[in-house]
Order: structure tokens, then sequence, then C-alpha cells
């Protein structure tokens, strides 16, 4: 019996594999929200408590948004798609004019009272984390001192989201709450 | 001189039965793993998919684990001996004669039976024939006498001396 099982080994090794990418692939299917009922923040922080994060986002949501997910990225996976996905970034400040043409302006006054990002005129970030100042927002699922130092580190909208003032607001209204988390 | 008959519609009967419950259990089996998997991907949601992924795909692999083991060593094996029976019942048979000896050559034929080699010793030439191992135990280890033989197998044999 043994050698009947070992003769046909490699059936129950496909079976195993294929079975594992179906029903993550289904999961993935039956779990995904669609963009249009979803705030995506990318953050630019390893380190990052995202789980915890984006459960605490989620507890408060705007209206028509089923969830709020928190990603982190580097570099490599900091590609186009995301870029142009994306609601909202956490980004140091040495990265900040990198990216900056994936930003869009926000009004300042959805943010009176924080201190802005500017450029040309206009408000494009909220500042999270300056230790210069005292402002560290949301210390419970970011150690900004270790990550960071006195660096920096803003809270930008994406160019291309659907869930600012010309949409449905949900990111400006997310943003709000991150900024009050602490 | 006693004629003994290797094979019997009753064996191929049992075989024809074993098979069909053996894909009857397969597919049950993997009903059951396919409904199960998708019902428990109903309750999926983002907070409960870490603890049902695997979950569902233990489910899975298990269940398909099963229909593999069935379908390899129960019905395989079944259908093999049934087409082998039904070849040997409804083949034509041609008769040998001389001296057989059983030897410890044994093969297992893909998606077949298990063959043991039967060496005939005869005017002009000493030939192989091949034994279903299944019915090793009712042939003698060495005789003389005559085979009936279908597709070289061997499906009755009568030896010299027999009462």
């Amino acid at each position: 019996m043994v050698k009947k099982i070992l003769r046909n080994a490699h059936r129950y090794v496909f079976w195993a594999v294929l079975s594992a990418i179906l029903w993550t692939w289904i999961l993935m299917l039956c779990t995904e929200v669609h963009p249009r009922r979803k705030v995506v923040l990318y953050a630019d922080l390893e380190g990052l408590d995202k789980a915890a994060m984006s459960e605490t986002l989620s507890e408060d949501l705007p209206a028509g948004i089923r969830c709020v997910e928190v990603e982190r990225f580097t570099d490599q996976i900091f590609s186009p798609a995301a870029v142009q996905s994306g609601d909202l970034f956490l980004i140091p400040e040495h990265n900040a004019e990198a990216y900056f043409d994936s930003f869009a302006p926000i009004e300042r006054d959805a943010f009176s009272g924080c201190l802005l990002y500017e450029r040309d005129g206009e408000a494009y970030g909220v500042c999270v984390y300056d230790p210069a100042k005292g402002i560290a927002i949301a210390g419970r699922f970011i150690d900004w001192e270790a990550l960071l130092g006195q660096e920096r580190c803003w809270l930008f909208f994406g160019v291309n989201s659907g869930h600012l003032d010309s949409g449905d607001g949900a990111a400006i209204a997310v943003a709000k709450r991150l900024t009050e988390l602490d | 001189m006693k004629r003994v008959e290797l094979y019997r519609t009753e064996e191929r009967d049992r075989a024809a039965l074993r098979k069909k419950r053996a894909k009857t259990a397969m597919l049950a089996v993997g009903a059951a793993g396919l409904v199960a998997c998708a019902v428990l991907c109903c309750f999926a949601t983002r907070k409960t998919v870490a603890v049902l992924r695997p979950v569902v795909i233990g489910v899975s692999i298990l269940s398909g684990w099963v229909v593999i083991f069935l379908s390899h060593a129960v019905y395989g094996e079944a259908k093999a001996a049934q087409t082998h029976d039904e070849l040997m019942l409804s083949g034509e048979r041609i008769t040998v004669a001389g001296s057989f000896e059983k030897t410890d050559d044994v093969r297992r034929v893909k998606n077949g039976v298990t063959v043991r080699k039967v060496r005939l010793r005869s005017e002009p030439r000493d030939m192989l024939l091949n034994l279903n191992e299944e019915k090793a135990a009712l042939l003698p280890d060495a005789f003389s006498g005559t085979v009936e033989t279908v597709y070289d197998f061997i499906a009755a044999y009568e030896a010299d001396g027999d009462g």
C-alpha cells in the first residue's frame, strides 16, 4: 500500500499545490473590496503595524466605504499601478519630492490647525510626525523616533484617488481620523 | 486428469461491483469536499479570511487526497481486474501442452494486473507464459499437462496424474 502511494506521490503533491493556489485565489475574490468601496493608505514605513492601524481606521468609516486598507511599500513595489491607485500616502520627507507628481492638492480648511506641506501656494500634505514641533500621530502603530529619528513624515493624497473632495471625500475623512489618532 | 478453470464470471462481477462502489465513494468524497469548501467561503470576510484560508485549503487537500487514493488503490485495481477477467472469459483459447514451472519473475503492468511468468518447456521450443499473480496460488509450482491460454495468459490447466 505504501508503495502504491509513493508511486502516485506526484499526484498528491500536485493536488496540494493546486488546492492552495486555487482556494487562496477564490478567497481573495470573495473578500476583495471594490476600489470605490475602500480607502487605501500606502506607507513608506517599515515597522508599521498595518493590521492594527487598518482595523482602527475601519472602526469609523465614511458612508459608502467598507474598509480602510493599510499597505507598506518599498521602492521596488512602489509601482506606477500603486501610485495611480492609492488614496493616501505616508511618506518620509526625504522621499516627498521624488513622488510629488503623484500627489493631489487639498483644501487648507480641511486640516486647519495642522502643519501643511506647501508648494507653489497650494497645500499638498499634512504633517503627521515632526519631533521639533511635538507632532506624532498614531504613535501606538508607528515607533516614529526609531523609524525616522528627526526626519518629518507627511500624509499625502493620491492624484488619481476617487475619494477626494472631487469624489466622495472619503479619503479626506479617513485622513482627518488618522491625524486624530494617538 | 482434472481441468481447473482459473477465471469465473462471479469474480469478474465482483470486480465490477468494487469498481462501481469505488467510483461512488470517489464522487461522494469529492462532492462533499467541494461543498464544504464552498460553504466555508460563504463565511469569508476580511476579518475571518486569515482563519478560514488554512481550513478551506486543508479540507480541499484532504478530500482530494482521499479521492486520489481511492482512484489508484481501489478503483484502478478493480477496473484492471474487471478488464482482465472479461478478456480472459471472452477471449479465444489456445491449448498448449508441456512442462510448466512458475518463475520468480513478477511484474506489475501499468494500469493492469500483476503478472508472474510461467516457463513452458515443450518441443520444439520453450517459452514464457503469463499468469495473473492473483491466480498464482491456484496453479501448482511445477507440473506437466496442458494449459489453455488467452493472449499468452494461462486461463485454465490440466495436470497429468490429477485424480
